[in-house]
């Protein structure tokens, strides 16, 4: 009975199938608009190749648009080019470009506005003011898309992938490059961000306002105007990402502020002024996570509460950590120091005597920037000595009691 | 040749007189300037504010929110000036005290604190048309907790 059943609802299901509409230079069917207009719920658009005109088309039923061979939507830098408003569209292989820029209005290459169920996927924009605007909607994926500025290396430039008052949204594979923010998220609950390649956006790579309970994993983010800031957000999760190359006045890998309960797991900190810094951090934990060859490898401000730094390698940074006060309540522990001068006697991998990763010097710098001059002279080698040996000045509690002797080798 | 002296040493004077009390009109480097209280970095040009202290010294913010969150908190700074920026004229600034304001939800100021500022309230009024929200002063602004 029951695969009686299942044949008439395979065999019924040939029936329930959409039709196709083709859109190419010699089908019936020869502009996007009119395309939008054949079509009926649940069938698919297929687009050939080629460059069709689209200003401000806005999809309202449920369809699948499969680009062949990229084609491209082009909005004439008049209006936004796509705006999605229904749900459980899809949308495969497009090339979105020319959108109109103005410091007005935020416009859009692909805009998803109150949408449930959408898919994006190897799509590509190029010259467009704001990649991919997505607000008030739920259960979308973006993959596999690239996204180019239209200002490269201007700063009024929008978002590559921007995200308001969204919910459960996954970002996979993307390359963004040349926007204000790679990836922007305001009020964004739920997501996933997966393997992007953020590099050269004009001020942030990835960059969180507000946003609670997301987690971004095997991302990159290099060569950022000011690295990735995740501010005024609650339980966002870091794995295995890697905060590159960005080098400035006031750059860093990594930005915290205001957050809580967040968790900072083998992340890869490397070439930038300042690792991490956090201002107003509670309950964060780090671990596992390498700094190497920074200016700063952590500023942690006084602010911060509750936090737990374990497992830690911190080589060739300049300064390893920094502050600008007394240290309450925060746990370094079993971090491995490269500039740790102790020694280990009972042979437990665990060095005998406490570091203190805040030297003097980096003290002094903080409150005479000038004094960087005497970086590496004699004389700051003794004042450190000095301190060392009788600590005055830097902060008592910036300690980690149990140093370990060897780097932690992850791969 | 006396005369040439006279007017050649004119020239240099007013010069130098000019250039000593060079009083460079504050502006803010979008893209560059930090948020002295947010620590973001100031970029979108409808939004900025700028405090001056009687010493001269220049504090950045990316918004008006931030900027006033600002003055609450450090109460030693004492500013001489107070500037905004202009939502109709991009990178303008303006005096913040003599500026009107537009509070309302569909204003998107970089730090969610839903405010633009206006140099006349007939713009003000304009905008409050497709935007909403409500018409303040400096005095609201400052009751307002962002």
């Amino acid at each position: 009975m029951k695969l009686r059943c299942l044949f008439y609802a395979l065999f019924f299901s040939l029936f329930c199938k959409g039709t196709t509409v083709t859109l190419c230079k010699d089908c019936p069917v020869q502009n996007f608009k009119q395309a939008l207009q054949v079509i009926k719920p649940y069938d698919t658009l297929v687009i050939k190749k080629g460059t069709y005109t689209c200003i401000n088309e806005t999809i309202s039923k449920p369809i699948t648009i499969i680009g062949e061979n990229l084609p491209v939507l082009d909005g004439k830098q008049m209006d936004e080019v796509l705006v999605v408003m229904s749900n459980d569209i899809h949308l495969f292989g497009l090339a979105i470009a020319n959108s109109k820029c103005g410091s007005m209005k935020d416009y859009a290459g692909l805009r998803v506005f109150k949408a449930r169920n959408v898919t994006i996927e190897n799509c590509q924009l190029t010259n467009t003011f704001f990649g991919i605007y997505l607000s008030d909607s739920k259960c979308i994926t973006v993959k596999n898309c690239s996204g180019k500025g239209a200002h490269y290396g201007k700063s009024d430039t929008g978002n590559g992938i921007h995200l308001w008052k969204c919910d459960s949204i996954s970002i996979t594979g993307n390359h963004l490059e040349g926007h204000r923010d790679g990836i922007y998220l305001e009020f964004a609950k739920h997501c996933t961000i997966e393997s992007n390649l953020c590099e050269r956006n004009f001020r942030y790579g990835l960059h969180f306002m507000f946003s609670d309970n997301d987690t971004y994993s095997n991302n990159t983010f290099t060569g950022n105007g000011t690295g990735v800031a995740v501010m005024y957000s609650k339980g966002v999760h870091m794995f295995n990402n890697q905060f590159l190359n960005n080098w400035g006045d006031a750059a860093y890998g990594l930005l915290l502020k205001d957050m809580s309960n967040g968790i900072i797991k083998n992340n890869i900190f490397q070439n930038n002024t300042i690792g991490v810094t956090m201002e107003g951090g509670t309950n964060m934990r780090f671990e596992k996570n390498d700094f190497i060859q920074n200016g700063y490898g952590l500023k942690v401000m006084a602010n911060c509460r509750l936090d737990t730094f374990v497992l830690n390698n911190f080589t060739g940074n300049t300064f390893d950590a920094s502050t600008n006060g007394e240290l309450k309540e925060n746990l370094f522990e079993k971090n491995y120091w490269d500039k740790y001068e102790g020694y280990d006697l009972n042979r437990d991998a665990v060095g005998d005597i406490p570091y203190r990763p805040v030297s003097l010097y980096s003290v002094l710098v903080d409150q005479m920037p000038y004094a960087i001059m005497l970086m590496r002279s004699f004389t700051i080698d003794l004042l450190n000595k000095a301190e060392k040996n009788i600590p005055s000045i830097v902060p008592e509690t910036f300690i980690d009691n149990k140093p370990i002797m060897k780097m932690i080798k992850r791969r | 040749m006396y005369r040439f002296l006279k007017a050649l040493l004119f020239i240099v004077f007013t010069a130098v007189s000019i250039e000593s009390c060079n009083n460079e009109t504050p502006k803010i480097n979008f893209g560059k300037d930090m948020c002295a209280f947010c620590k973001m970095t100031v970029i979108d040009e409808k939004f900025g504010a700028l405090l001056i202290n009687n010493k001269g010294k220049t504090l950045y913010f990316d918004c008006c929110e931030c900027m006033v969150n600002y003055m609450k908190m450090d109460k030693d700074f004492h500013p001489e000036k107070i500037l905004t920026i202009d939502y109709c004229n991009p990178r303008i600034l303006i005096d913040a005290e003599k500026a009107h304001y537009l509070h309302g939800e569909n204003i998107k100021s970089p730090m969610g604190g839903n405010i633009a500022s206006f140099k006349t309230s007939e713009d003000a009024e304009r905008f409050q048309k497709s935007l909403q929200g409500d018409l303040i002063l400096w005095n609201k602004v400052l009751e307002i907790k962002f």
